[in-house]
């Protein structure tokens, strides 16, 4: 209720409040009972309530004023403090006596106290006329939603105009002429385009998170030596790589793992078909619009012909479903808007770049989110089933997914049970013995197994309409304080509001609907979200640094014009992310050295306006997987089930063993609650939440990794076992092959002179049957270097 | 190098210029403090109250009669009528704190003691009620308790991690106990084993040198130098270059400081001993306990010791016994040798499970999960000692005096640290975070 309502009806009830105490009470009884308001009343509340329950609180709680007649009879978010008409009913003697509340939270008052709060209601709550109201701040909520201050983010992407620029040689794509045009406001000058290998390495490594291979390069450059970067652009997006490297970041927006987590470390053993679902769609340059519609809401999109798009659109709900779930929490109900909960905070911070949580327990004190619009959204989510039970220890829903083997399987498993049945039925008509009555015993235990297993078929985590409902506002996030009347399902009225009014449909969630208004024309967000989320890919630092957050705390764009234009390009495209993905990779600003350059350095230290490449240090994944590949050990097989060793588990109870795979990282099962090693000492640590960004550290526990762990010294043997051995050790080729695998480049004079007498001192220092050779310990220390991990 | 720049910035209190420096560089803390330390000896499962430090008479008398009050709204599991504690209760000490026999010589060491009894958090289930614990928060991914307080204060000891858990368990939560979230990685605390492992078999990863010749790692390391050098000058000297190429410096020294600290075989007999080391029953967590004496004093900032598991809800006549026993005797050596070596001045030291267990009864000799009442103690580092705060009712199923929730816990233990729980923030999507939420009151009647 608006809170203008509630003040001009106030004297009205007061008025008649009044008169009832009035009509009870003789004035005698009046004075008694202002009294025992002085002498125990009025000191109990500023005693124990005014700390949190004045004008003087530091912080208000509840919404509830016990300094003042009107703020015990108007009450706060739970409703009236005192109930004149029903006095046994009061909120306030509730709340004292511990029940429905438990006020104060230090503990119980005396019994004493407690009987004089109940006379003195009983008797009509006198208090002196001074007792009231004066200096209160008026508005208890966010101004109103639609009045707020306009904001970048949620006005519509308009195409802008391209602007000119002072560098037309350096330019390749519009984009250079955005960044050019802010360089030349700051008197700047871009960076010339870097060296073909480092421009090589970049790019690989960018796109497909590998390193380049040297004759590939060679190869290129010599067939097509014009335009052999536009050539070597079009197969890094046609690589097949390219989905496992890109989908990884993806997975970090949809908390991908494959366990629950928290209090019940379940395994997630269907979550991979996700996993691949993601690779797959980026390769395939899935419209955005459809990636991420199917996420939402595929089960509820016509069924297509292929039974591959089929499958997709089941799989792909698991996005919805892949949080973490506290299985065991008792209170149900609970469980459930927890889940809830998180869904929308996933969805809304990685497709609109907003934190909608917040208004799950008051109207967001920035952004344009109202409760009433997160119980919209979250009636539309409470409405779908992600839960397939809630006993003691929930389970979440598997969905079976079509395929032709499917009736062949169910088929087999009839047959097993029917033979194990029979078995059983054969042995019961046998004649009686001990050791016949055990085995029917374990027969039959085996019987019930297969059963309860059901045949062997394909599921996928996902989600389904449950039975549709509305929700009411949750006051203060609470489950067991509803308001009184429900919220229609929808979307946040002040964004896109072309489809505010779109209705959902009685007889779905409304997830559909929901899809289609993020995708609706005047939709701010959506374009802009993933178009700046790309940019960060291939800079390190996106246009909005705060790519999960494009709301009034989130930081301004760097760039505003170009991200525009990357949005309109990409709706226009049809939501091709490849084709926002090639426009960067082919522009002069991706292409430029990162070397510093010190009048530049002096005025933007950050490279706020990109007069330069950034130096990226690798992910934890980038770490692993280069090294390996460098090493030639990594196992290039694409998608497909974890290489774990215990995968019919219902909990994860992992020896560590399946990270000793040596397919690429983003294979490796990701363990809620017992992060690999290697990720944790490299920053990927929560696979709990969204992350919108890695972290990057440096920190000795890295070092210790890439002195100490098996997988670089065993790479490094790895790799010295196949050049030749004795009499070519430490010969200029050796070396230069080298440097040529590991850095991507030959050595200078200097470097190959540190080398070989690096692999002298080796020699002396070790004696022949060391267990690392010379060659080993050439190649960990070129792995060690900043220039392998850190991409120029 | 934009990006990690701006990482480690942040990583540090507000604004002040520390990126030339690590994220763990000591920090003074807000106000002048006692404590510079913690050693939190907690107890998984949830060891029960009224069989420990609870004592409660009524409960005696009305053995097997229904509790004559409601049970909770949602519980974990059915329970019965009131069940005594099995073992008698004494007050010891001047103070005259009452501790049943489950802890003869904890009880010896009552005076240094100080309780909190009317502990009460929500969780009924032991994940959330862990994460509830460690991180504040039961339903959303927040970073743990020493993280907060890594971050915070930094470490004394550059050649060491800042937060160590020895022996932690990797369900309930799990890493998320012990993890940084949102915080920066290195706050994260360093894993020393996990539940079920022998403390003697313990290390910290990578920190074995796989060269047996250390000549070969050092001529290792000045070739990497050479080259790193080689680079910046090339591609211009960074802060963030620099500091990678010293960061393997550091390593190296932690791979020789390290195992040392970790030592445990290195002390005298008779310290052993007081910690009940060579004995079957207390030798693992007498080996926790003495592991964690030897990083507070290489100044580590906060070390958890994880011993389970208490969760009777059969058999608390034998397992709590036998529990009890395990973790009596080094605790009490931990004490004394703290005591003795004047640690325990500016060490604080933590005792206590993730909730309390039913006065009703599960079966005949078991107790349900019970996060309406516990009691935690705390001895050392700016503690008033001697003190008993809170009360439960008389069959002790709710903390009903003074009542102290998890936040309150959390506030009061960053206060004795000498850091303000409201202003111990970091920014992230879009607000600051804390480790008390929006919650918190500092339980001034134990500290001193």
């Amino acid at each position: 209720m608006p809170s203008g309502l509630k003040i001009s009806y106030f004297p009205v009830i007061l008025a008649i409040l009044v008169s009832i105490g009035a009509a009870s009470s003789s004035a005698q009884e009046q004075a008694a009972n202002l009294d025992l308001f002085e002498k125990t009343i009025r000191p109990a509340l500023i005693e124990h309530c005014f700390e949190c329950h004045s004008a003087e609180a530091k912080r208000l709680k509840g919404g509830l004023y016990l300094d003042s007649k009107e703020g015990l009879l108007e009450g706060g978010d739970s409703g009236p403090a005192i109930n004149l008409a029903h006095p046994s009913e009061s909120l306030l003697l509730s709340a004292l006596r511990q029940e429905e509340f438990e006020m104060p939270p230090s503990g119980k008052l005396p019994h004493s106290i407690l009987d004089s709060f109940e006379s003195w209601i009983r008797q009509g709550a006198q208090t002196p006329a001074s007792f009231q109201s004066n200096a209160r701040p008026e508005a208890k909520s966010p101004p109103e939603l639609s009045k707020q201050i306009p904001h970048w983010a949620f006005e519509p992407i308009e195409r802008p105009i391209v602007p000119a620029t002072n560098f037309p040689n350096w330019t390749h794509n519009p984009i250079d002429y955005f960044v050019s045009a802010r360089l030349s406001q700051h008197n700047l000058q871009p960076s010339q385009s870097a060296t073909d290998r480092i421009l090589a390495r970049r790019s690989t490594f960018d796109t497909l998170g590998l390193p380049p291979e040297d004759s590939e390069f060679t190869d290129l450059k010599s067939k097509r030596p014009r335009d052999w970067y536009t050539a070597h652009v079009d197969s890094l997006l046609a690589n097949p790589h390219f989905g496992e490297h890109w989908g990884r970041k993806w997975l970090d927006l949809a908390r991908y793992a494959d366990t629950n987590g928290v209090d019940e470390n379940f395994n997630y053993l269907q979550a991979w078909r996700y996993r691949d679902y993601v690779i797959r769609a980026l390769n395939q340059d899935k419209p955005y619009s459809q990636f991420l519609t199917e996420q939402i809401a595929g089960d509820l999109l016509p069924k297509p012909r292929s039974i591959e798009q089929q499958r997709d659109q089941v799989i792909a709900t698991g996005f919805l479903t892949l949080g973490p779930k506290m299985l065991a929490e008792q209170d149900k109900d609970k469980l459930l808007i927890d889940i809830v909960d998180e869904q929308i905070d996933v969805l809304a911070k990685t497709t609109m770049g907003l934190t909608v949580g917040c208004a799950r327990c008051h109207d967001h004190k920035f952004d344009p989110i109202s409760a009433r619009d997160y119980y919209a959204l979250a009636g539309i989510f409470r409405s779908t089933q992600t839960m397939s039970h809630t006993n003691h220890v929930s389970f979440w829903t598997e969905t079976v997914l079509p395929d032709r083997d499917n009736a062949k399987r169910r088929a087999l498993h009839q047959r097993a049970v029917e033979q194990l049945e029979a078995e059983i039925e054969a042995l019961s008509r046998a004649e009686e013995s001990d050791s016949s009555a055990s085995k029917r015993k374990k027969l039959k235990s085996k019987l019930k197994k297969l059963r309860d297993q059901g045949p062997d078929l394909p599921k996928a985590m996902s989600v389904a309409d449950g039975e549709p409902h509305d929700l009411p506002v949750h006051i203060r996030g609470s489950h067991l304080n509803l308001a009184k009347t429900s919220v229609p399902r929808g979307f946040p009225q002040h964004i896109a509001s072309s489809m505010r009014s779109t209705p959902v449909p009685n007889k779905q969630s409304g997830r559909l609907e929901l899809a289609n208004w993020l995708f609706a024309p005047d939709h701010p967000l959506t374009a802009r979200v993933i178009a700046n989320r790309i940019w960060q890919g291939y800079f390190g630092t996106a246009l909005v640094t705060t790519p999960s957050n494009f709301g009034l705390r989130g930081s301004p764009p760097s760039h505003p014009k170009l991200l525009d234009w990357l949005a309109a390009e990409l709706i226009e495209s049809g939501w091709s992310l490849k084709h926002i993905h090639r426009l960067i990779l082919c522009s002069a600003t991706y292409r430029q050295a990162s070397e510093i350059r010190a009048y530049p350095a002096k005025i933007d230290p950050a490279n706020k306006l990109l007069w330069r490449q950034n130096t990226k240090r690798m992910t934890a994944e980038g770490v692993r997987d280069s090294i390996l590949s460098t090493g030639k050990r990594l196992r290039r097989q694409i998608g497909g089930i974890p290489d774990d060793a215990d995968r019919n588990e219902t909990y994860y109870r992992g020896s560590g063993k399946e990270f000793n795979s040596l397919r690429r990282a983003v294979y490796l099962p990701v363990i809620r609650g017992r992060g690999y090693e290697l990720f944790n000492t490299f920053d990927y640590s929560d696979s709990g939440t969204h992350l919108a960004k890695r972290t990057s550290t440096i920190v000795p526990h890295q070092a210790l990794f890439m002195l100490n762990a098996p997988l670089v010294t065993d790479t490094a043997e790895h790799l010295a076992a196949i050049y030749p051995s004795a009499p070519d050790l430490g010969s200029q080729q050796l070396i230069e092959n080298l440097y040529h695998r590991i850095l991507f480049r030959p050595p200078n004079r200097q470097e190959r002179k540190n080398a070989q007498r690096f692999i002298e001192s080796l020699e002396e220092l070790s004696p022949a049957h060391s267990e690392r050779s010379s060659l080993g310990l050439l190649i960990q220390s070129l792995l060690a270097t900043n220039e392998f991990i850190f991409i120029e | 190098m934009t990006g990690l720049g701006a990482v480690m910035l942040a990583a540090s209190r507000a604004d002040q210029a520390w990126a030339k420096q690590s994220p763990l560089t000591a920090l003074p803390p807000q106000h002048t403090a006692k404590a510079k330390r913690i050693i939190f000896l907690f107890m998984h499962g949830g060891p029960s109250h009224l069989d420990t430090f609870d004592y409660k008479p009524r409960l005696e008398k009305e053995n097997g009669q229904p509790l004559p009050f409601a049970k909770p709204r949602v519980q974990f599991a059915k329970t019965g009528n009131l069940l005594k504690s099995p073992w008698s209760f004494r007050q010891h000490g001047q103070s005259g704190a009452w501790v049943s026999e489950l802890f003869p010589s904890i009880a010896s060491q009552a005076d240094h003691l100080s309780f909190i009894k009317s502990i009460h958090g929500s969780n009924e289930a032991h994940g959330g009620a862990l994460l509830k614990i460690h991180t504040g928060s039961d339903t959303f991914v927040r970073p743990s308790m020493g993280a907060w307080i890594s971050y915070g204060l930094g470490t004394e000891n550059p050649d060491l991690p800042s937060f160590i858990t020895i022996n932690p368990s990797l369900g309930h939560g799990g890493v998320q106990n012990f993890g940084s979230a949102f915080l920066p990685p290195i706050h994260q605390a360093t894993r020393l084993g996990k539940r079920g492992q022998k403390v003697k078999e313990i290390s910290i990863a990578n920190l074995a040198t796989p060269n047996t010749n250390l000549a070969i790692q050092e001529a290792q390391l000045q070739f990497l130098k050479k080259q790193n050098r080689l680079q910046m000058d090339r591609v211009g000297a960074s802060d963030i270059l620099q500091a990678r190429s010293d960061s393997f410096d550091l390593a190296y020294r932690m791979q020789s400081v390290a195992p040392e600290v970790m030592n445990v075989d290195s002390e005298t007999e008779a310290t052993k001993r007081l910690y009940g080391i060579g004995n079957e029953s207390t030798d693992n967590f007498g080996r926790q306990c003495l592991l964690a004496r030897r990083f507070a004093s290489a100044g580590v900032r906060f070390i958890q010791c994880t011993h389970g598991y208490w969760d009777q809800h059969s058999k608390l006549k034998q397992d709590h016994a036998k529990l009890a026993q395990q973790v009596d005797k080094p605790i009490a050596g931990l004490l004394q040798d703290l005591r003795a070596s004047g640690l325990l001045d500016d060490t604080l030291v933590i005792w206590g499970g993730e909730f309390g267990r039913t006065p009703t009864a599960q079966g005949k000799d078991g107790r349900d999960h019970n996060p309406h009442a516990f009691t935690w103690w705390f001895a050392g580092g700016g503690i008033k000692p001697g003190v008993s705060y809170g009360e439960t009712d008389e069959f002790g199923y709710y903390a009903t005096q003074d009542k102290v929730h998890i936040h309150d816990l959390h506030a009061t233990i960053l206060h004795l640290m000498g850091i303000n729980h409201e202003s111990l923030t970091y920014r992230h999507a879009g607000r600051d975070f804390r480790l008390t939420d929006v919650a918190g009151r500092v339980v001034h009647d134990i500290i001193a």
